[in-house]
């Protein structure tokens, strides 16, 4: 009697010790430190002002001229996962999401960029675009991927909508670079 | 108990498969800047209104025909958000008109496939050496270049005093059309 009352003791005792490791188990899990360092570094300037003038409007009664391109390099964007080891330089997958965050803009306003060519690398890398122009939207879209250490990736961003219609002042956004672990 | 686990681990894995790295951001500036243009549309720049002789003596000169609707205005105006509409105004700014005559001028409502607010027709105005408005309420819009487009000129000659007509007189006016703040 004494015995079974005992090992039914131990059961629960044990069952209880099952739950709880579990929830441990599961808050070490979420709460693992990530061994993964990584930069997204742009290395030209981080501000770029397309300039307008009443010139693009050639004749009376026309509207501005439709779009407005920087140079195909106007943004160049290094991807370096860290540490630098053979894995991180050569294999380690990657993407890089692009998004917009209005700071002053108008909805006629439209924004597209492009990746305009591979970068350069040290290491045996590669960079998967279709080097097409996307918009870019309030919400995060995939805009390159990749493998390894890849320096100065170059962009270039299209501006378009640009009207008579829409009132006349300074507007600025922010193009947000987002680097994932792929 | 089993399949909570396998979740649990699911969910990790999806977490770290693509997690958040890194980000960077680049800040897009542009200036549309106040635009002010305007453009006579003919197919001939100048306006003729020839005065013929009445084939029945007695009867009063046939005016009716004297006009010209050949030229259109054109413009492109931008404003800035507290700016004040635009207006167009018109004056001769040389030449006289022969005696005993006036010269009558209406400018049409818009027409034409241009885009915005468009200005209103101020109503008929006998030209003079003062500015006279001809069109008012111009907010930021292009009236599309060309004639058909825009606001259609309407210049009509009207006579006044019979004893002053000198059927040889000939004369050439110019007349100057100015876009300005309403």
């Amino acid at each position: 009697m004494i015995n079974m009352k005992t090992s039914q003791y131990l059961i629960f005792c044990l069952k209880r010790l099952r739950r709880l490791a579990y929830f441990f188990l599961m808050i070490g899990l979420f709460l693992t430190p990530k061994s993964i360092q990584a930069q997204l570094n742009i290395e030209s300037s981080n501000t770029i002002n397309f300039s307008i003038l009443e010139i693009n409007v050639v004749d009376a009664g026309l509207d501005f001229q439709n779009d407005f391109s920087t140079t195909d390099n106007a943004i160049l964007l290094s991807v370096n996962i860290l540490p630098q080891n053979l894995q991180n330089t050569t294999l380690r997958s990657w993407r890089v999401d692009i998004r917009k965050n209005d700071i002053d803009w108008h909805d006629n306003l439209d924004l597209f960029v492009r990746v305009t060519g591979t970068g350069n690398s040290n290491f045996n890398t590669s960079l998967q675009n279709d080097f097409a122009y996307q918009q870019i939207q309030d919400f995060d879209n995939l805009f390159f991927n990749g493998t390894g250490w890849i320096n100065n990736i170059p962009i270039q961003v299209k501006l378009s909508g640009v009207s008579v219609i829409i009132p006349a002042k300074s507007y600025a956004t922010e193009l947000v670079f987002t680097l994932l672990d792929d | 108990m089993k399949l909570s686990i396998l979740s649990t681990f699911i969910l990790y894995f999806v977490q770290m498969h693509s997690q958040i790295i890194d980000n960077k951001s680049v800040t897009i500036n542009t200036i549309i800047p106040e635009v002010a243009l305007i453009d006579i549309e003919s197919v001939n720049q100048s306006v003729l209104l020839n005065l013929q002789p009445n084939n029945n003596s007695g009867e009063q000169l046939n005016t009716s025909l004297v006009q010209d609707n050949s030229t259109w205005i054109n413009y492109t105006c931008s404003l800035a958000p507290n700016s004040p509409s635009k207006k167009i105004s018109v004056q001769i700014i040389s030449g006289e008109i022969p005696k005993g005559t006036q010269i009558l001028l209406l400018a049409s409502n818009y027409q034409g496939s241009g885009i915005g607010n468009h200005g209103t027709s101020s109503g008929t105005v006998i030209l003079n050496n003062f500015p006279q408005n001809v069109i008012s309420n111009i907010g930021g819009s292009f009236t599309s270049n060309g004639t058909n487009n825009g606001h259609q000129l309407n210049y009509r000659l009207r006579i006044i005093d019979y004893g002053l007509l000198g059927f040889e007189d000939s004369t050439s006016i110019t007349i100057a059309f100015t876009l300005t703040d309403d």
